[in-house]
């Protein structure tokens, strides 16, 4: 009878001490676990879902920290989303929301005055339980117990300038190879036709095709362009966040037809005028020799 | 009853058991063994199409793009086997596909920056004969064979990110002939018996080969006008009963 007892003290004691807290964002905010905002989307909200589990002896705080540290109360600096109670069992989950703006405004900045990044880490902190054979105690000192670390980041600056793209003509289309710089996650290709400048030079004109791909395909396929006309090409980086850098220079380049195998060989003379129907019935064909296939492939063998 | 005879009752008495146990030894033998109703095929190799041998074609396209040089082709092919005697026969379908790059070119003859390429899918459905009955029969691991085939190929033509236009026609399409495959399997099964067994008893593949064969194909619509995709051409590849 004794020993059940202290089995049941010790089984209590650990339950008791599993403290934690999960939160979870969906991908479209979490990049690594970085949720990062421009100025433009300074005072948007991110939703963030949290839930815990194991009881509590002192209040939970769920809070962004300004300093990146998590394992202490929220000071003054710091932005308090939620304080749960001690002993409150009934709020197990929710959903935070996070703006930069809030953040900023506990360190006494505002989006226009926070020039360079800064991060704000997403805590959850709370004293633990001491499990023993007498019973359990409090902690004296703050843990963190949330996972995973998430950061939320205010990025107002864009990435750097990219350097002029590389560009070869194509047929009806142009080919633009960029250099990536630091921070980008998103490069912007740009086609523009060339205009007379008011300084009688040769300008930009209005875009007519533009792309966006990610950071790691650095060759972009401009199609749609008209052969023998010159066009001004320029790149744009854009990070995280979404800021855009400015334009790069421009590159010209014009697009050049040229001739497939197909065409090299009509203009040999060839006769193949394409199409399955210059096979004589050749969908029906086509599809008379696939069923023989599925009907050889679909025999099972006696056993 | 003499002593002899005695003898020989006891010696025939002695000899039924032995002479029952061979019985079902022999069934085992017989048992062990999945029944053998088809094949599948794979092989690689070479397709050179006779492009430029087309009737009325003033130049070599085939050979001032691709550099005449043949596609890489795989193909896989399934057989059913309807006769098994003297030999096996029976009819197959296969399925392949092949592509060949090169380079686009500017109304000057220049290279242009972009490429093209030649793509086809041979279909073949035939009927083949193959001499296993000397490889099964006196150990003899050679299986020679032959195919008869009707192909279809749906070809088509690519340059830069699609399929070409060229004078109006989108550049694909289909082109129906024959063919005739003579080639030479070696049965595996020789090299490691046992394996060949454990390999039947636990998968159900019969025997196991790998062969090299040579293919005679007119793919040219039986003579008709445009792509000329016949060939000449060695394969080799893995074919295992089933």
């Amino acid at each position: 009878m004794r020993l059940t007892l202290v089995g049941l003290l010790l089984f209590a004691s650990t339950a008791l001490g599993q403290q934690t807290v999960t939160f979870s964002a969906p991908a479209t905010i979490l990049q690594n676990n970085r949720i990062v905002v421009s100025q433009a989307n300074c005072t948007a909200e991110r939703n963030v879902t949290w839930t815990r589990t194991g009881n509590l002896c002192e209040p939970l705080y769920l809070w962004l920290s300004s300093d990146g540290t998590c394992n202490r109360a929220p000071a003054a600096t710091d932005r308090t989303l939620l304080q749960i109670a001690s002993g409150d069992t009934s709020t197990m989950s929710g959903t935070l929301s996070l703006r930069a703006s809030e953040a900023l405004a506990a360190t006494g900045q505002t989006c226009e005055s926070q020039t360079t990044e800064k991060s704000f880490r997403l805590c959850a902190s709370t004293n633990r339980f001491v499990g023993d054979i007498i019973g359990t105690t409090c902690q004296d000192s703050i843990s963190s117990i949330g996972t995973p670390t998430i950061d939320l980041v205010y990025d107002p600056e864009p990435p750097p300038v990219p350097s002029a793209p590389a560009v070869t003509g194509l047929d009806s289309a142009l080919s633009a190879t960029v250099t990536v710089p630091t921070g980008a996650t998103l490069m912007a290709v740009e086609v523009l036709t060339l205009a007379e400048g008011e300084d009688g030079g040769t300008g930009v004109g209005d875009p007519v095709a533009s792309k966006e791909q990610t950071a790691a395909n650095t060759t972009f396929r401009l199609d749609g362009l008209e052969n023998g006309v010159e066009y001004a090409v320029r790149a744009i980086a854009i990070d995280a966040a979404g800021n855009r850098s400015a334009p790069s220079e421009v590159t010209r380049g014009t697009p050049i037809a040229s001739e497939g195998f197909y065409g090299g060989y009509l203009g040999a003379g060839g006769a193949e005028t394409g199409g399955c129907t210059a096979a004589g019935g050749g969908i029906t064909g086509c599809a008379v020799l696939a069923s023989l296939g599925i009907w050889l492939s679909s025999r099972r063998k006696r056993s | 009853m003499s002593r002899a005879s005695a003898l020989g009752v006891v010696a025939l008495l002695a000899a039924l058991p032995a002479w029952g146990q061979n019985t079902v030894v022999a069934e085992d033998e017989v048992s062990l063994r999945s029944p053998r109703t088809g094949a599948i095929q794979f092989r690689m190799g070479g397709y050179k199409p006779l492009i430029d041998e087309e009737p009325g074609l003033n130049g070599t396209p085939y050979k001032d793009y691709f550099g005449d040089e043949s596609l890489l082709t795989f193909e896989v092919e399934l057989q059913r086997f309807l006769y098994q005697g003297v030999g096996t026969a029976g009819v197959g379908f296969s399925a392949g596909y092949g592509e060949k790059y090169g380079t686009a070119r500017l109304a000057s003859g220049q290279p242009a920056a972009e490429r093209t390429s030649l793509r086809l899918v041979p279909l073949t459905f035939n009927a083949f004969y193959k001499f296993d009955y000397a490889a099964f029969k006196w150990g003899i691991p050679l299986v020679p064979y032959g195919k008869l085939g009707l192909i279809y190929t749906p070809w088509w033509i690519t340059k830069g990110a699609g399929t070409e236009v060229a004078n109006g026609n989108r550049a694909a399409g289909g082109r129906w002939g024959w063919g005739a495959t003579g080639g030479v399997a070696f049965l595996l099964d020789v090299l490691e018996p046992r394996f060949a067994r454990d390999f039947d008893s636990d998968l159900g593949v019969n025997h196991s080969y790998i062969f090299a064969e040579y293919t005679y194909a007119d793919v040219d619509n039986f003579g008709g006008p445009g792509l000329n995709l016949s060939n000449r051409r060695w394969m080799f590849g893995l074919a295992l009963d089933y």
